[in-house]
């Protein structure tokens, strides 16, 4: 890819939604990462000032015990990313073997494999993570890998339907006559070829974990209230809300949206770019 | 005649067997997260601290005692005659709780889903018809905010506007306090009008406002991105330039040529948007304390009586069944060429 | 008086690449009652041509200059609404594809009742009748109106499409390589079954075309494209006899008239130019023969030699 074919899809429409993503992402990264420098109040130190609307001292607000909310959001970006991060990360192995192998092998493994990822994929992924939050129990860790249930399914999808579109073509039949085994043709061959897809689909499935732990956790299933995360901040202003604090949800909820909003940009723009219709 | 409904028949006996193993499959994950992963489900209902005698009598009440195998039998055997088992809790049989509250959970997901099908299909035909101008780029971020949105915020904030700042529409729950409804159906606008309720009913839908539209809105997002690029895709078909060079309307094209043809497969996304609705439901119905499927899991989660969510949980298996599988044979009805 | 006058029209498609010229300054015309091929190698503007009559040419072209009279209209001054109504009423076009010229959820009556009813008030059961009737004639039975596109053959399709275009009488037929994509036994019994309702029906017809055969077969006049130009127009034996332009007597030759072997030998080196960055001067000149200096850098006028032959090259 050279600099005109990137100058090309950046004039498209995807192409501009794409970038738009990007700089969200840099900017949420930046903020997550220096989060410790840039908050100005201690977002758990509770204060007199409880309830406060958005002002000069208090851009956001402060929460019930009096809470600064911008520190808050700033250092929940933290866990609520992370948390999203991981659990986009950890099932990813598992749904790119699975679907590396259903591919390869075609046939009947094929088909069950093919089946039950359809099958989890038809489950209502919120209710799947409420399950295994439910038995696993609250916590960080606990919370990504609750997340990171749904997800299988889409990766092996897309690892699939990756093996089987480059599975017949000329370079991966001439590795098999020169005597490859199957696994180094996977690894070798096929891996390399569909990670710019994978790289897609895990930032949409980041997009998608973001908005699944938020709602575990204002269900209060997801991480627990000592560490400011989005959601939990939801969770939290429920009590207040409807009693006119409102800026108490609406800039957790913003910060969601804005995070999960550039990740799902980003990645569809990749997506967008890889299609074959596109080529 | 008699050939094609034969055929039609055939198709819907052979969606109706593919169902199965999804169900098993289904009713398999769930019985593995909920049974094999680590943490003890008896842990679910009494405390670690309880006592060693009481813990492993609640095991052998629920039946956790006996060898894995044989409880995955007893489950399924269950599931397949009905048997849900009883709330730990009340006491009462799991599929008459379920069945209180499922066809809230029915009602508010039909409304829902009549919201999404109208916002999303509207605005995406629309957003084709007009994609060279600034419409179409807008439309394509206002879907995809629906669908990245937190459900339970976007609730949220509705209920603030409309509620707290404008004061149009209730915040909270199904039905003023003052009222009641006759269970008939249990579908509660269906009985008050069945009842000739009509101040209930008219509560009551005016309470189901927010909730559809937090919900619709939540899943107009696919559907409007969906239809947004099928129409346009359509609009450039050969049988669409056909159409206008014989002088068809533009309106005509439109909606009989390009629309009608790209709702088939946004049909097959609404089936697909089931689960998504149901995740959805489960938040919507938190923050509007609507009493349906969603709120009744929470709760019976934080109750911690194990059965019940079990039972919920494996409702949700049938549900995702029957409705792929009715999609499936909407779809051959309305395809010509699935029809034969 | 002519039926058709095309004069300098110029079409471009304003597209991410650029440019492309697709119709660069061409003047036609059209008689009544005659069939005036049009035929040139693909990608040359031929389909850009047609659609321009109707208006229709997709975005992001655009008819950039040039006049068009259709009986005397002006046809680029005309409403959006009143050329509609001219489309399949007084102009219709036969489109190459007919497996995706038909909306494949409405079945065969459907097509052909909408259209009828959409430029006459006449009630269902007449355009239902008329229907029948037209379908008869292109030989589609009628116990197959209530079916479905996907029923029929390629060849009975465009037999079809050629229905819907007769449908309410019009004067002018734009066929655009009707043929090209049926298989040659058919091709033949379309082109037939077209030529004898033209004279039934008394039509003009623009048969567009990348086939030489066809074109001899079918045109009382010629017109040969090149890269976006007319260069050469023509009476059918005249063309024949006495090509005047190098490029039309190559493809003279290249007509496959005894082995496809021979085709191959007598074919055009090379490529036409691209229609981004067409020559400054002759747009055939990197294929000719006969090229000179002058070629390069002027593009000829066109120049009419002896009754109605046109030619567009500086040899004349
Ligand atoms: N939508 C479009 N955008 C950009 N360029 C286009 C578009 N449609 C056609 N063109 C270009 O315009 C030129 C003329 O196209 P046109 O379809 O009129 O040629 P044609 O002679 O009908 O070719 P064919 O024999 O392949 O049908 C071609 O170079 C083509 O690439
Ligand atoms: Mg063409």
């Amino acid at each position: 890819m050279n600099i005109e074919e990137i100058r090309k899809i950046l004039r498209t429409n995807e192409g501009k939604l794409m970038f738009a993503g990007l700089v969200i992402l840099v900017t949420l990264s930046v903020i997550a990462i220096f989060a410790p420098y840039i908050i100005p109040y201690d977002p758990s130190k509770t204060t007199p000032d409880i309830l406060q609307p958005p002002s000069l001292k208090h851009l956001f607000g402060t929460d019930n015990l009096g809470r600064d909310l911008l520190s808050r959001i700033i250092y929940g970006s933290r866990i609520s990313i992370s948390t999203a991060l991981l659990g986009a990360l950890v099932s990813l192995p598992l749904g790119v073997l699975l679907g590396e192998i259903s591919g390869y092998l075609g046939g009947k493994i094929d088909k069950a494999l093919s089946m039950i990822m359809d099958s989890i994929y038809a489950f209502p992924s919120l209710i799947l993570a409420i399950s295994v939050a439910t038995i696993l129990g609250a916590g960080i860790l606990n919370t990504a890998l609750a997340v990171s249930t749904v997800f299988v399914p889409t990766y092996f999808r897309v690892t699939r339907g990756h093996v089987l579109s480059i599975k017949s073509k000329e370079f991966v039949e001439a590795a098999r006559l020169m005597g490859a085994s199957k696994v180094s043709i996977l690894l070798k061959d096929i891996f390399p070829n569909t990670i710019a897809s994978i790289f897609a689909i895990f930032s949409v499935n980041t997009a998608w974990g973001i908005l699944i732990e938020a709602g575990l956790s204002f269900l209060g299933l997801g991480i627990p209230p000592p560490h400011p995360s989005w959601g939990t901040d939801i969770r939290i202003g429920r009590l207040y809300y409807l009693s006119g604090y409102w800026w108490i949800i609406t800039f957790p909820g913003l910060a969601i949206l804005l995070a999960s909003l550039g990740f799902t940009f980003f990645g569809q723009g990749i997506q967008r770019i890889l299609s074959p219709e596109r080529r | 005649m008699s050939s094609k409904s034969s055929g039609l028949l055939f198709y819907i006996v052979s969606r109706i067997l593919l169902i199965i193993p999804m169900l098993l499959i289904l009713l398999t994950l769930i019985f593995i997260i909920l049974r094999v992963l680590p943490g003890d489900p008896v842990y679910f209902i009494v405390s670690p601290q309880a006592g060693e005698h009481i813990i492993e009598q609640t095991r052998h009440e629920l039946g956790l005692d006996r060898p894995i195998w044989e409880q995955y039998v007893s489950y399924l055997m269950g599931v397949f005659r009905g048997d849900l088992g009883k709330s730990y809790i009340t006491k009462d049989n799991v599929w008459s709780i379920i069945g209180r509250h499922l066809p809230i959970t029915i009602e508010l997901a039909t409304c829902g889903l009549f919201v999404a099908a109208f916002l999303g299909i509207s605005f995406g035909t629309f957003a084709a018809y007009k994609s060279k101008s600034w419409f179409g780029v807008f439309n394509t971020i206002l879907s995809t905010i629906a669908y990245t949105m937190p459900v339970f915020w976007f609730g949220m904030i509705l209920q603030i506007l409309f509620a707290i700042q404008f004061r149009v529409l209730p915040a909270t729950g199904i039905l003023d306090t003052s009222l009641s409804i006759t269970r008939i159906t249990g579908l509660p606008a269906l009985d008050a009008l069945i009842t000739g309720n009509m101040r209930a009913f008219v509560d009551h839908v005016a309470r189901l406002i927010l909730p559809s539209i937090t919900l619709g809105f939540f899943i107009s997002g696919n559907i409007n991105r969906m239809t947004h690029s099928n129409v346009l895709k359509a609009l450039n078909e050969d049988y669409v330039r056909a159409a206008r060079a014989r002088g068809i309307k533009e309106r005509v094209i439109l909606f009989k040529y390009a629309l009608k043809n790209s709702l088939i497969p946004v049909i097959t996304l609404l089936g697909m948007n089931f689960a998504r609705m149901l995740s959805g439901s489960v938040l919507t119905e938190t923050v509007f304390s609507i009493p349906g499927m969603g709120s009744l899991l929470v709760n019976s989660i934080f109750r911690r009586d194990y059965p019940l969510v079990q039972g919920i949980i494996v409702v949700y298996a049938l549900l995702i069944s029957i409705v792929t599988l009715i999609i499936d044979i909407i779809y051959a009805y309305i395809d010509p060429r699935i029809r034969l | 008086m002519k039926l058709l006058d095309i004069k300098n029209l110029r079409v471009y498609y304003f597209s991410e690449e650029g440019v492309v010229k697709a119709v660069d300054g061409v003047s036609l015309s059209l008689n009544k009652g005659e069939t005036l091929g049009v035929v040139g190698e693909s990608g040359c503007g031929k389909s850009t041509l047609g659609l321009s009559v109707l208006r229709l040419v997709p975005y992001p072209g655009k008819m950039v200059s040039g006049k068009i009279f259709y009986n005397g209209i002006d046809l680029l001054s005309l409403s959006d609404e009143e050329v509609r109504k001219l489309r399949g009423k007084e102009i219709a076009m036969i489109f190459q594809n007919p497996d995706v010229s038909l909306n494949p959820i409405m079945n065969i009556k459907e097509h052909l009742v909408e259209a009828i009813l959409t430029h006459e008030e006449i009630d269902e059961r007449e355009a239902v009748e008329k229907t029948e009737e037209i379908l008869g004639k292109v030989g589609i039975p009628k116990n197959r109106i209530n079916d479905y596109p996907h029923q029929f053959s390629g060849g009975m399709k465009q037999r079809i499409m050629i229905a819907l275009a007769l449908l309410l009488n019009p004067k002018l037929i734009i066929a655009d390589e009707p043929t090209s994509s049926l298989d040659v036994l058919i091709q033949a019994k379309t082109l037939e079954l077209l030529r004898n309702l033209k004279e039934e029906y008394g039509l003009s017809l623009i048969l567009i075309t990348h086939d030489f055969g066809v074109v001899f077969e079918e045109s009382d006049r010629i017109a040969v494209m090149y890269a976006g130009h007319i260069i050469e127009i023509a009476k059918n034996t005249e063309l024949y006899d006495k090509p005047l332009h190098p490029y039309t007597q190559a493809l003279i030759k290249a007509v496959p008239t005894v082995t496809p072997e021979e085709q191959k030998l007598n074919y055009i080196l090379g490529m036409p130019p691209s229609l981004l960055t067409p020559p400054k001067g002759c747009r055939f000149y990197a294929r000719c023969k006969y090229a000179r200096e002058i070629c390069k850098f002027k593009e000829p006028k066109t120049a009419t030699v002896g009754r109605e032959h046109i030619v567009k090259c500086h040899l004349y």
